[in-house]
């Protein structure tokens, strides 16, 4: 187990309910997506160095949310790929830490998950295919 | 012009209402000076580039002034730079021109990146690493007419726009870097003894900074994935910088046409 590996953070109950998908960005040819947890069942995923990830979280298939990630704590001598998903009042809260140093400050990038609906609408997406693609990312279980 | 006077005294044929002021030259040299991996790469880097400016026979010590400069988070650029015009301006006698602006470190999509100091001039919000474009509009200086800010960091210049923003082409469609050559690396970045072939050692290639890096010239070039091996039998490609003049893509090539030891 390296320090940098990719984990979850999650109350077992809640970790039932959801999902987080990483794509990884080579360039336009080279696109890949794994499971890192899939209701409930975590799964291996490797980091690679200088690649995009965009990290797709989502809660019964209903709220989600994404962050894109361009791994820049690569050259941190702490980085960690740190997950945390939590409940917090009546909000899915999703969290990124990229390094230990972050643990101590609580710095890191935190997202609140949304209806799909409003999701779509934020990101000013009208292209049909391109929904349906993400709205796949966000549901699917995918191989490692 | 009877009446008025300038510092030097009452203004007449002798002391004339304009001063014409010496020239002064500046390259600077920035490098991210902190605790990271890849921290001699780029500490070497940044005075390769110093000793290769101090190399040519046009350098005049008197009006050309070349520096390092370590930072540890890249918003102190912006106290830097004006601080160095300033003393270097002696008391206003001097005309100060940014000739050469460098910054030497690890790099993405939003610029050079320091990781010990957040950044509080225009952070990128969620990391608070790198400086927004709107943190580099606050560079106010004079250009010469040949001026270039190179950005030497990872995909600072990178066309993969499905993972990266191009940063160089970014800061060279600014006001205030008009007309300036804008620098930034096509791809990831790598060390090598040479600026236009990739060529490192096993030493300096062991985890995390390496070792032997008081041997030979240092540059941060552009490279391949998986070039590695190539690059110690002396063969690894240089990727090569794009250069943006007023968000146009003037030209691509390797940093040795300016930056080159040999």
């Amino acid at each position: 187990m390296n320090k940098d590996d990719f984990k979850v953070f999650c109350d077992k109950e809640l970790a039932k309910d959801c999902k987080i998908n990483i794509k990884k960005i080579v360039d336009a040819d080279n696109i890949s997506t794994e499971t890192l947890l899939y209701n409930g069942t975590s799964y291996n995923v490797v980091p690679d160095e200088g690649t995009v990830y965009e990290f797709y979280f989502s809660y019964k298939d209903s709220l989600v949310n994404k962050l894109r990630y361009e791994n820049i704590f690569y050259a941190a001598n702490d980085q960690i790929n740190h997950f945390y998903m939590e409940r917090k009042d009546d909000k899915i809260v999703a969290k990124f830490v990229g390094r230990e140093a972050f643990i101590k400050t609580g710095a890191g990038a935190s997202l609140v998950l949304i209806p799909l609906e409003e999701y779509f609408l934020l990101h000013n997406n009208n292209d049909k295919k391109s929904i349906e693609d993400e709205k796949q990312i966000f549901k699917m279980l995918y191989g490692n | 012009m009877e009446g008025e006077s300038n510092r030097f005294g009452p203004v007449n044929s002798r002391n004339p209402r304009f001063e014409v002021k010496e020239n002064v030259f500046l390259y600077l040299i920035f490098f991210i000076d902190e605790d990271h991996k890849g921290k001699k790469m780029i500490s070497e880097a940044s005075h390769t580039r110093l000793k290769n400016i101090k190399r040519n026979a046009w350098y005049d010590d008197k009006i050309h002034k070349a520096f390092c400069i370590p930072i540890q988070s890249v918003d102190e650029i912006l106290t830097q730079i004006p601080a160095i015009i300033l003393k270097h301006s002696e008391g206003d006698t001097k005309k100060v021109l940014i000739a050469e602006l460098g910054v030497v470190s690890h790099a993405g999509g939003d610029g050079p990146i320091s990781y010990n100091r957040q950044v509080a001039v225009y952070p990128e919000p969620k990391y608070k690493s790198q400086m927004l474009p709107e943190g580099y509009a606050q560079i106010h200086v004079e250009w010469t007419l040949d001026a270039k800010c190179v950005f030497y960091g990872c995909n600072t210049g990178s066309t993969n726009s499905a993972a990266y923003k191009n940063f160089a082409l970014t800061i060279s469609q600014l006001p205030n870097f008009k007309d300036v050559e804008v620098w930034g690396q096509s791809t990831s970045s790598f060390p090598s003894f040479l600026p236009d072939i990739r060529v490192t050692t096993v030493a300096r290639s062991i985890p995390p900074n390496g070792y032997g890096w008081d041997v030979g010239e240092t540059y941060q070039v552009a490279g391949k994935d998986k070039d590695g091996e190539n690059a110690l039998l002396g063969r690894g490609t240089v990727n090569p910088l794009n250069v943006y003049k007023n968000g146009t893509n003037v030209k691509s090539t390797h940093q040795g046409v300016f930056n080159d030891h040999r």
